[in-house]
């Protein structure tokens, strides 16, 4: 095969395209990265002051104890919705998924509804969301190597005489490794990088990396600290990207579906009652969070409610809705535009550099945490003429770079599984290019790509770390809401914040399960 | 009359109501290669996932050495199976695969290497020890596959299409290798195919899988 043949019909096109999102990301996350960098350079601060020290020590800390937590729960739980067939099975499995469709302000809040009131903030409450909020990557990156795990190999091994813990040591264990290791690399970036769930439940005694970012960005006003904590952090992040993601991708296994039953009692008992704590420690926080909404004192009442979508008192529901709304589709639209053209780049680009701008353009905004992206954008697009600070633009532009990565990966992926025989043949038929990316292309990519834009759009909705730096009157967000809420006395005001979050809830559920269902439809 | 190394009597077997084997009786003297011989979707792979303990029986017995099976789990009955894709481990090299079962039966290092030494001299891959199982051909998964089940010097070995994958040529050069490397190991045999010729050039004795249900052989 030669190289044209490598690169199939698109490699020119592929490599003019890739300067659209060269020049976006350049502009919207190198610039500000390097603007936070400027000031805070000098990341021996976050080593000499005690106070700087201290922070990152206890993010990293929490972040590998919830780790650790997070694999404990989370491969038994793996293990049950993903090797078994029962009834509900789908059930539990998408409730074990659903904290992750969640924002992580709002699954702070449930977790702030349902503990009682000496136990709402602090170290374990955190540690408690982060392994709610993770055991769905667990599941996701983990589950489906697991899945596709063929029964044979552990057959293999019963004939050569392992029993069921030797066959799980020696056999499934092995195989599992890479999943394993990218998955905890995944959820200690996500706790290290926490900032909605530790805004609601670290407490001002133990904060994290992130929520100091905040305070000092935006109540403190010193931007060094700020910047320095922001440079430690890129960095950690980074390192612990690099090591683990190497790991993901080091045991290749053929893939093939699996037939899923249950067996011994035993087992059948351990899976039934597996899955019944499972469905009751997912559903409890989400009637919690919904309940406190209608919790006025020590009664129930309707009031925050009423007021709330009546437009009295301190939330107007409708408008919050409507910007949330209006933030997430432009924020969409953009990242799976950029996101598209990304992947497009990477796997078809026909010259190294091209690829090469494609690699930078995927990796680069994975290391940078969505608060760090709205302390970047606060530091470099204060000045003219990039002094953008007013634009209403600058928040979907914001929460566009914070999912782009996840936007990238998915269509990467989805792209690479093309078998570029499919071109050729359509090539061979007498399709030219745009008709091949038409008719193959674009035809195989629609459903991954409705669910990468649908990401996006979940992501823009619950995103809360670059919006409470961004922040402008009017305009405020259902997120951004909830935070403004919280900090207010009032019992009314406090459900209040409730019913923002049980909303915005109900509007990423809906999302994921529209999406859902749009493809299951679509593969009948 | 001695002790049969395989007996099978009256094994029936059905998945949600419908009968993948009925009736099946099968007699395997010891040291002894037989070939069943089948189309494909004849059940001939559930009657060795039955032997093996792989998939229960609705009914019928099991004895290997003249011992009822019913009861013991896989890795308890000594029988070895090798798989029609091989299933080699994809995480272990070519040794490491052949060592599998002697480190579960607790071999000393010592006797584990000079074991693994000796099978993989017999099946001709005495420089390929430490390759990477994805790397191997057809040919040589295969064997190694093969040698990996002799290891433990199984009561009997189970041979699930072994040469399914192979082209030709090799097929049927491959096939004599198997019988010698068997005999050599003094295993008693129990293969399936849909080939005859393959059957024939491997085993002692061949029959259809039609010819094993209710009273004949």
């Amino acid at each position: 095969m030669t190289a044209a043949d490598a690169h199939g019909p698109y490699g020119r096109v592929a490599r003019r395209l890739v300067i659209v999102p060269g020049v976006f990301v350049a502009l919207f996350t190198v610039w500000p990265a390097f603007a936070t960098l400027r000031r805070g350079f000098d990341i021996t601060a976050a080593i000499t002051e005690t106070g700087l020290r201290n922070t990152v020590l206890f993010t990293v800390w929490q972040a590998t104890v919830s780790a650790a937590l997070t694999l404990i729960v989370g491969l038994p739980v793996t293990w049950i919705v993903s090797r078994h067939e029962f009834v509900g099975r789908r059930i539990v499995r998408a409730l074990t998924l659903v904290p992750f469709v969640l924002p992580t302000l709002v699954v702070g809040l449930a977790f702030r509804a349902v503990l009682p009131a000496d136990l709402r903030s602090g170290v374990l409450p955190l540690v408690v969301a982060h392994v709610f909020l993770n055991v769905a990557v667990v599941v996701r990156v983990v589950g489906a190597r697991w899945e596709s795990q063929p029964r044979s190999f552990d057959e293999a091994a019963a004939t050569l005489g392992a029993g069921a813990i030797t066959r799980f040591r020696t056999v499934t264990l092995p195989m599992l490794r890479g999943s394993i290791a990218g998955a905890a690399g995944l959820v200690f970036m996500y706790c290290f990088t926490t900032y909605g769930a530790a805004r609601v439940l670290a407490g001002p005694s133990r904060p994290v990396t992130e929520t100091e970012i905040y305070r000092f960005a935006v109540l403190a006003g010193d931007m060094r600290a700020a910047s320095a904590l922001a440079v430690t952090q890129v960095v950690i992040v980074g390192a612990v990207l690099a090591l683990t993601a190497r790991g993901a991708s080091h045991t290749s296994v053929p893939q093939r579906p699996l037939a899923l039953r249950t067996a011994a009692p035993l087992r059948r008992f351990g899976v039934a009652i597996g899955a019944v704590l499972i469905t009751v420690a997912f559903v409890l926080p989400i009637i919690g969070l919904v309940s406190r909404s209608i919790r006025v004192g020590d009664g129930f009442s309707p009031a925050a409610w009423r007021h709330a979508f009546g437009g009295a008192g301190a939330l107007d529901v409708v408008s919050s809705l409507t910007a949330s709304l209006t933030t997430a589709a432009a924020a969409a639209t953009l990242s799976i535009m950029i996101g598209s053209l990304i992947a497009f780049a990477q796997v078809h680009a026909a010259s190294r550099a091209a690829h090469g701008v494609a690699t930078a353009c995927e990796v680069i905004p994975v290391v940078v945490s969505a608060v760090v992206v709205g302390l970047g954008f606060l530091l470099a697009f204060r000045t003219s003429p990039f002094d953008w600070r007013g634009q209403w633009w600058l928040l979907p532009v914001s929460h566009a770079v914070v999912a782009l990565p996840l936007v990238s990966r998915t269509v990467v992926a989805s792209m690479r599984q093309i078998p570029a025989d499919l071109r050729s043949a359509a090539s061979t038929l007498g399709a030219s290019p745009l008709r091949v990316l038409a008719s193959i292309d674009a035809s195989l990519l629609r459903r991954p790509i409705g669910a990468a834009t649908a990401l996006a759009a979940l992501v823009s909705l619950g995103e809360f770390g670059a919006s409470s730096l961004l922040s402008r009157r009017g305009n405020e967000t259902l997120t951004m809401a909830v935070g403004r809420l919280l900090g207010r006395p009032g019992d009314v005001v406090q459900a209040q914040a409730f019913v923002a979050a049980v909303v915005l809830a109900a509007l990423c559920l809906a999302l994921v399960t529209v999406v859902d269902l749009a493809t299951t439809l679509g593969q009948r | 009359m001695t002790t049969p190394g395989l007996e099978i009597c009256g094994v029936t077997v059905s998945f949600n109501g419908s009968r993948v084997l009925t009736d099946v009786s099968l007699r395997v003297e010891r040291g002894e290669i037989v070939a069943v011989l089948g189309p494909s979707g004849s059940g001939k792979s559930t009657l060795l996932r039955v032997i093996a303990g792989l998939v229960p029986a609705s009914s019928g017995s099991v004895h290997v050495d003249g011992n009822d099976m019913s009861g013991i789990p896989t890795h308890r009955r000594g029988v070895g199976l090798v798989f029609q894709n091989n299933q080699l481990f994809p995480h272990l090299d070519v040794a490491d695969n052949v060592a599998y079962g002697l480190r579960i039966a607790r071999i000393t290092a010592g006797q584990r290497r000079a074991r693994v030494a000796a099978l993989l001299a017999l099946i001709g891959m005495s420089d390929h020890a430490t390759r990477d199982v994805a790397t191997l051909s057809g040919g040589e998964a295969a064997r190694v596959a093969l040698a990996r089940s002799l290891a433990t010097t199984p009561r009997i070995l189970l041979l699930d299409e072994p040469l399914s994958g192979l082209d030709h040529d090799l097929r049927y050069s491959l096939a004599q290798e198997l019988r010698r490397v068997i005999h050599a190991a003094g295993s008693t045999a129990l293969l399936v195919t849909h080939d005859p010729l393959e059957a024939e050039r491997i085993a002692d004795r061949v029959v259809r899988l039609t010819e094993l249900s209710s009273g004949t052989s």
